[in-house]
């Protein structure tokens, strides 16, 4: 499946958009399943909330916009996805990548 | 002044910690007119274990009818059985003192709990003897309206305290830094509550993410002792469907009649006794911790790790009542057919179309922790815990009471350092060494070529799996304790790929790395000089529950740059300690000499 998250590095104003190839065959994955796969895996630089999270949705720290809808990454199921596009929830202060101020 | 710290917070009483145990020792010390700062990893109310909880709690009946005037209120069940029971299930390694500030406290800090959740609009399902059920993100609100109702206390939320500081032994206040800028920050008190929750080293997580250590190990620096770090709660994790992993639902649905199996289908059998001693009882999860832990290892397992929950031999109707029962008490807190925020449907289907689902064993609450007396003091002054951090209430196994030891600490915690504050000046601040801690806290960003930060941690997890597992082993623990000191060495050179400090996760990791190290090390030592079973803690190699040799506490004191570990009797008050050897922890409880009954009936209806 590809990846297609909204970043951004608040120390130099840049924003872009990063690609990442995540297999995710035979294996039944939540968009945090997927992120925690980058970062664990792949690109530890990716920020996304996770330092007091609860992976279950209770806490809804995790929420952000996949594919277009707001929902929270450690319930959202991916599904039969080929595709996934992440960005940070709108109309908060993004503090780095998928991490809001709320 | 370091150059990187960019604000002092001067204050009272520090609070660290923001659920139960945080927010009550800041409530009740406000309430005393000294100043207080409380400081949360995460967002109060939404962080630390207890927002897991499928839940329920519970005082004596006696007080329950005493003091709180509850009619329902079973009174048979007294302060003394409840003292009795939570020392014969802590197979007698419990701190009595501590039991008794428990059992004493436990009903007037609950009155008031009881006051904010009226006031919160709550919905609480009541239990017998005297209790209540709900789920954990209901438990939290009366603490939201207990922090509002004292609006003195000032919150820092998203923040992690990475250094106590103290001067003489004397506590003067921490360090820290703010979780979405990365910005550092000094705090000077007079008082410091640690109230930060337990620690999870294994990889199978039924936790939110916060249970990194970090209050065992700072409290551990700063020169204070841990003890019973070998005395891990587990109980019936869900591995499967993957996504849903961490779930508490296999423990939820546990009275849908089924049977344990192993990865062949065959029946896991429990023997009669001990199956009558896991129904009706919380003692159920040391039983499927005991059986399913040693058909795992004995290879038996299945692909996840995890053993068998068969419902093949119930009948569809039972099937669908149980079902029905767990929705619709659950449909109270979450969506109708959720628990928290997944949907059972899946699992629904599992259960009627009788596919055996795999279970794991999840640790869901930690026994030890930082040494403290039935005040929450700890060895060293103005330095205090309270709630799961600390070590002593439950001893060996903890079968209920986790939720209200939280508030009845944070209660005595506040209070006492209140008082502490008000008979005491500021002890200044050494900057050189709060700076020395900033320098330290930096220093990874300059570091090249080490193990990545995120990995390493993931690795000292796993090292823990192979060792500190359910049923342990003299090679499994060895072999994880050589893996883990290993890891010591490596921990100065941990590398992190981004150098910026905004919401920085590998920084985080290596900060949560170091703390780690020390649980995982004083975990392991321990459960390797236990050559006995005892409470949760079940050796393969030694079965016996031994008495005469290992009634006492396993300490750990930092001396230089040494973890010195030292045996230490249990502080008894009015129950002997037992002598003699049981063969096995089912044995212990089966012995009629020990009268042990306690029962917790949770009706569904």
């Amino acid at each position: 499946m590809k990846v297609y998250i909204d970043r951004f590095e608040p120390a130099e104003r840049r924003r872009w958009v990063q690609e990442y190839e995540v297999d995710t065959a035979g294996r039944s994955m939540t968009v945090m399943d997927v992120l925690l796969h980058i970062a664990d895996h792949m690109d530890p630089t990716l920020a996304f909330f996770r330092h007091s999270m609860c992976n279950h949705g209770i806490c809804a720290r995790c929420v952000l916009l996949a594919d277009g809808k707001v929902c929270l990454a450690c319930t959202e199921l991916i599904g039969e996805r080929k595709l996934l596009k992440l960005a940070p929830v709108p109309g908060k202060e993004v503090v780095r990548d998928l991490v809001v101020r709320f | 002044m370091h150059k990187e710290i960019q604000k002092v917070y001067k204050t009272d009483v520090l609070s660290v910690g923001g659920s139960g145990a945080g927010v009550m020792s800041a409530v009740y010390a406000a309430r005393q007119g000294v100043n207080v700062l409380l400081v949360s990893k995460g967002k109060i109310g939404r962080s630390g274990n207890a927002i897991m909880a499928g839940g329920a709690c519970g005082i004596d009946g006696q007080s329950g009818r005493e003091i709180l005037n509850i009619p329902t209120a079973d009174e048979s069940f007294t302060r003394e059985k409840m003292f009795d029971c939570i020392v014969k299930e802590s197979f007698y390694l419990s701190e009595q003192n501590m039991v008794r500030q428990y059992v004493e406290d436990a009903p007037y800090v609950m009155q008031d709990y009881l006051g904010w959740a009226e006031k919160a609009g709550c919905r609480f399902v009541d239990i017998a003897p005297c209790g209540w059920q709900f789920s954990g993100l209901e438990f939290m609100k009366p603490l939201s309206v207990a922090l509002r109702e004292t609006p003195q206390v000032e919150v820092l939320e998203d923040t992690i305290i990475t250094d106590l500081l103290w001067q003489n032994h004397v506590i003067t206040g921490a360090v820290g830094l703010r979780v979405l800028t990365g910005e550092i920050i000094q705090i000077e008190a007079k008082a410091v509550i640690l109230a930060t929750g337990g620690y999870q080293p294994l990889t199978l997580k039924n936790t939110v993410s916060d249970m990194t250590g970090d209050g065992q190990a700072m409290a551990y620096r700063a020169g204070a002792r841990l003890s019973d770090m070998e005395f891990m709660l587990a109980f019936p994790t869900a591995l499967v469907p993957e996504d849903m992993c961490g779930s508490i639902y296999p423990y939820l649905f546990r009275r849908i009649p089924h049977h344990l199996a192993d990865k062949n289908g065959k029946e896991i059998v429990i023997e009669p006794e001990v199956q009558k001693l896991s129904t009706e009882s919380k003692l159920n999860k040391l039983v499927n911790c005991y059986y399913m832990g040693h058909a795992v290892a004995a290879g038996l397992g299945g692909p996840h790790g995890g053993a068998y929950w068969d419902y093949s031999r119930s009948t569809e109707a039972k099937k669908r009542k149980g079902l029905e029962q767990f929705y619709n008490r659950f449909a109270i807190w979450h969506k109708k057919g959720f628990y928290k925020g997944e949907s059972m449907k899946r699992v629904e289907d599992m259960i009627l179309s009788n596919q055996p689902i795999e279970v794991g064993l999840g640790v869901e609450y930690t026994m030890g922790g930082i040494v403290v007396d039935e005040n929450m003091r700890t060895d060293i002054e103005g330095l205090l815990a309270a709630g799961e951090v600390t070590a002593g209430t439950f001893g060996a196994c903890r079968i209920g009471d986790g939720l209200i030891e939280m508030l009845a600490h944070g209660r005595k915690a506040g209070e006492v350092a209140a008082e502490h504050c008000k008979n005491h000046a500021h002890t200044p601040t050494d900057q050189e060494q709060a700076d020395a801690f900033v320098q330290e806290l930096l220093s990874c960003f300059d570091n090249s070529d080490g193990p990545n930060a995120i990995q390493f941690y993931n690795a000292m997890e796993k090292a823990c799996d192979e060792g500190l597992g359910v049923i342990r082993t003299e090679e499994g623990l060895a072999g994880a304790l050589g893996k883990i000191e290993a890891m010591k060495k490596q921990e100065r050179n941990l590398t992190l790929e981004n150098k910026g400090r905004s919401y920085n996760f590998e920084w985080l990791r290596a900060i949560q790395a170091r703390n780690m190290l020390i649980c995982d090390e004083a975990s392991l030592r321990a459960a390797l000089e236990r050559r006995e079973s005892r409470g949760c803690h079940i050796r393969q190699d030694y079965e016996t529950v031994d008495h005469d040799r290992y009634l006492h506490h396993y300490d750990f004191k930092k001396e230089g740059d040494r973890m010195v570990m030292k045996r230490r009797k249990p502080t008894i008050t009015t129950m002997p300690a037992p002598t003699g050897t049981k063969e096995t922890i089912f044995d212990y409880f089966k012995d009629k000499s020990l009268n042990y009954d306690r029962r917790f009936k949770i009706n569904f209806d």
